[in-house]
């Protein structure tokens, strides 16, 4: 028996069953993560790109604040002022200019709207590049000619008029330059905001595609395994409702577990549900002093100190017989046996469970029962043989024919004991007598068996006795202890046989006269034509003349009896019912006897009591065998037709057997009688008798006298 | 590895001794002989053998009382049940009780030999 071990059955790890999920999931993750890099990246940049907006439409703005505080100084200076506040102003929008545009051309850090310095990036723009580069032309010599007006307080009138033309030259230029620029840079914004919007639209949608093939990868496999969970459950399922044992776990505590066999409570006829304490189940099965010992078994099993192995062979339940109230058929007390199994259950070397399988082993016990009996028998048939080996054999042989002879009474009695039910007690009283005398005589020889059937049937006798009125199972009960009686008898008498034929061979004893071995064959063939035919005859024989004659005639003899027997059983002797219904004794009888007469005439004499030779019968069957024709044969007189019994192949059979119907018979019979020289009459009375008388002397002619009960 | 043998029939308990002798078994050592349950517990306290082997119909006191009390005494000791098959109950009382191996009698000098030591692989 193997330990369930509960770890051999695989399960894929978590990781293994997993895998293609998270692979999934990784990888949605790097991607929105990466989508998230790009996105950051270029809204870094659009920062960037809004300073630099920003920045630009402040030069447009400090170019025309560069020229208005250079008219302001040429007002003033018309008028011969001079405010310093106009020059702090040109000085300041101009370095502003100046530094904002240079910073643009190669990068930098300037002052931004609220004073506070920002990084300017180079430009990568080639338009805006381009924009700055004309600037810058432009820008370079307004700053030389601005610069001696920022330094000194005395304007000449030359410097600031230069310097005035010059703006008004290239004011409307710069400004156009710096709004291009402004606008390039605007433009290429709005560009980079529409492409990380379209990474961002495009981001998502690809992130939305992964996102739904993994849920559908994670449904499918969920599915799946949903799938296999259920076949798997399904199968378990099916084999519970299929096995024929008794299947169950049990749980340390001893609970029956959620799953069992539905066999279950047919075998152990009990209704079982999950969760039910064992015990109490098994309480009502088995003896106190099994249930106890089945307690501990099953402790210890739990225990798992002591080897599975070792433990199987301690199993009290192995066969275990239980009385219970059958709950199909109530108040139905019956006597089973059953087998419970138990298997551990180990997991981590710790017992979760056992398996307990039940099975309904009635039959096997039942027949291993049997089987011991038989054996019994066996032994007490080698008893009975060493008791007839002791016993004497004459001895043996008269009480062979006694109890034969018996017994056949007692079954005569007890066929017709439906007609004598009113006379009970005589019957019995009878029955008692004869058995009672077997009895007696099996004591005397000790033969044991014979003697316990006839004490128990006996007593089965002085119980009916006791019994007003009998049941039929009562009465039928005694042929059937009789039978069993027969068959010893019948056991015995092969054993006495065997041992007369064995006594005479070793004994030295003369070799079987011709009578006796005539008489054997005869029997023999006697009783396997009446088996073959179904019938039950009896042969009554006188030979013993046989061995007194020459061994030509007795062997001739032998030829016409064993052709005659066979004939007599087969058309002459009816079938037991028949005799029955003709008032006959069941069994037929054939007697063949051997008698000389004083003058020396030899007569053998074959009498049968059955039908008689009834020449209409012969007719009839003559007719309906369809091998004679209708006509022919009704011309035929009574004595023409017993004279047709003669002819060599005449039969009325329609087909032949082992035993007759070939049509040879009579015609040997007669062949012998005219080789011996003899005279054969025939005798019948129709449900009476046939008789074969052979007169034998020398050359006498051969004569077939009919008598006059044949016409 | 230190053995003593409980068995109330002098037949059996030097059937043992001879399987032992004639197995070589180097790790077993016979420290001593026992007739009932009694003498047993003051072998045992004498020699401490590790290893028992114990018949369970004694006179005084049987073996599963002196399972019992030997394992009381030493919850390490590892002790062999030697019993008639008819005995199935009483040799589950016995292993209930701290025996841990079991042999039916009769046995071959084979099987003696691997039960004992599949209970001292143990």
């Amino acid at each position: 028996m193997a330990i369930v071990d509960s770890n051999s059955i695989k399960t894929p790890s978590a990781l293994n069953k997993y895998r293609g999920i998270l692979i999934a999931v990784t990888l949605f993750l790097l991607f929105n993560l990466s989508v998230l890099g790009l996105n950051f990246y270029t809204s870094s940049t659009l920062d960037n790109d809004a300073v630099s907006i920003n920045l630009s439409g402040r030069q447009r703005m400090m170019s025309q604040r560069t020229v208005k505080a250079l008219m302001t100084i040429q007002v003033d200076a018309a008028q011969g002022q001079f405010n310093e506040k106009n020059t702090a102003e040109l000085n300041k929008v101009t370095s502003l200019f100046d530094s904002t545009l240079t910073a643009f051309k190669a990068g930098g850090t300037v002052l931004g709207g609220n004073v506070k310095p920002v990084v300017l990036n180079q430009l990568t723009d080639t338009v805006a590049i381009k924009s700055v580069d004309q600037a810058l032309q432009i820008w370079q010599p307004y700053k030389k000619l601005l610069a001696p007006l920022i330094v000194s307080k005395v304007v000449d009138e030359y410097t600031l008029d230069a310097a005035t033309t010059y703006a008004r030259n290239n004011n409307l230029a710069l400004l156009k330059l710096m709004n291009d620029l402004t606008t390039t840079l605007e433009n290429s914004t709005k560009a980079k905001a529409s492409k990380l919007q379209l990474i961002q639209t495009i981001g998502l949608i690809l992130s939305l595609i992964l996102f739904a093939n993994i849920v559908f990868n994670a449904l499918r496999k969920l599915r799946a395994s949903d799938g296999e969970i259920e076949k798997a459950q399904r199968e378990t399922t099916e084999i519970l409702n299929t096995v024929k044992e008794g299947l169950f776990l049990i749980d340390p505590q001893f609970n029956v577990g959620s799953q069992f066999s539905s066999s279950i409570s047919k075998v152990l006829q009990h209704e079982i549900s999950a969760n039910m304490p064992f015990m109490p189940i098994l309480g009502k099965l088995v003896s106190d002093e099994i249930y106890a010992s089945a307690q501990d078994y099953i402790t210890l099993l739990f225990g798992n100190k002591v080897k599975e192995s070792l433990m199987l062979s301690l199993n009290p339940l192995m066969q275990v017989k239980v009385q219970a109230n059958n709950y199909i058929t109530p108040n139905n007390l019956s006597t089973r046996y059953l087998s419970f199994q138990f298997n551990r259950v180990v997991e981590d070397k710790r017992v979760l469970h056992l398996l307990v399988t039940v099975q309904d082993v009635t039959e096997q016990v039942t027949q291993a029962e049997e089987l011991s009996k038989l054996k019994g028998q066996a032994t007490i048939n080698l008893g009975l043989l060493k008791k007839l080996l002791e016993a004497d054999l004459f001895q043996l042989q008269q009480f062979l024919n006694n109890t034969k002879s018996g017994l056949a009474s007692l079954n005569e009695l007890l066929a017709n004991a439906d007609k004598r039910t009113s006379n009970n007690e005589d019957l019995a009283k009878l029955c008692f007598r004869i058995i009672h005398a077997i009895k007696g005589e099996a004591a005397a020889i000790g033969l044991d068996a014979i003697e316990t059937h006839a004490h128990q049937f006996e007593e089965h006798l002085v119980a009916l006795q006791k019994k007003d009125q009998w049941e039929a199972q009562e009465i039928l009960s005694l042929p059937v202890m009789l039978s069993a009686m027969l068959e010893q008898m019948s056991q015995i008498e092969t054993i006495v046989f065997a041992m007369k034929s064995h006594h005479q061979s070793i004994s030295g004893a003369q070799p079987l006269s011709v009578s006796t071995s005539v008489a054997n064959n005869l029997i023999r063939l006697a009783e396997q034509v009446s088996q073959n035919q179904q019938k039950n005859v009896q042969l009554k024989l006188n030979l013993a003349l046989l061995d007194h004659i020459d061994s030509k005639t007795s062997n001739q003899l032998q030829q016409i009896s064993i052709q005659l027997v066979r004939n007599g059983i087969c058309h002459g002797i009816e079938t037991t019912a028949i005799r029955l219904a003709k008032g006959k004794p069941a069994q037929g009888e054939i007697a063949l006897s051997v008698n000389i007469s004083p003058e020396g005439v030899m007569y053998f004499v074959v009498r049968d009591d059955g039908q008689g030779i009834v020449p209409s019968r012969i007719r009839a069957a003559m007719i309906s065998s369809g091998r004679y024709a209708k006509d022919v044969v009704n011309q035929l007189s009574d004595k023409d037709i017993v004279k047709k019994l003669f002819e060599p192949g005449f039969t009325t059979a329609n087909f032949a057997d082992k035993d007759a119907g070939r049509g040879v018979g009579m015609d040997l019979v007669q062949s012998i009688v005219n080789t011996l020289g003899g005279e054969l009459k025939i005798d019948t009375k129709p449900d009476q008798y046939t008789q074969f008388t052979f007169r034998i002397s020398q050359h006498a002619a051969i004569n077939i006298e009919a008598t006059e009960a044949l016409v | 590895m230190k053995l003593m043998i409980v068995d109330d029939s002098k037949i059996i308990r030097s059937r043992i001794a001879r399987i032992m002798a004639d197995a070589t078994l180097p790790a077993i050592e016979i420290v001593g002989f026992a007739a009932n349950g009694n003498d047993a517990i003051s072998l045992f306290k004498a020699t401490h053998p590790q290893v028992v082997t114990m018949d369970l119909t004694m006179p005084e006191m049987d073996g599963v009382e002196c399972t019992t009390l030997l394992t009381e005494l030493d919850s390490n000791v590892k002790i062999l049940i030697i019993s008639a098959l008819s005995d199935k109950a009483t040799a589950i009382q016995a292993l209930k009780n701290g025996a841990e191996g079991f042999l039916y009698k009769p046995f071959t000098d084979a099987e003696l030999i691997n039960a004992l030591l599949e209970l001292i692989e143990e």
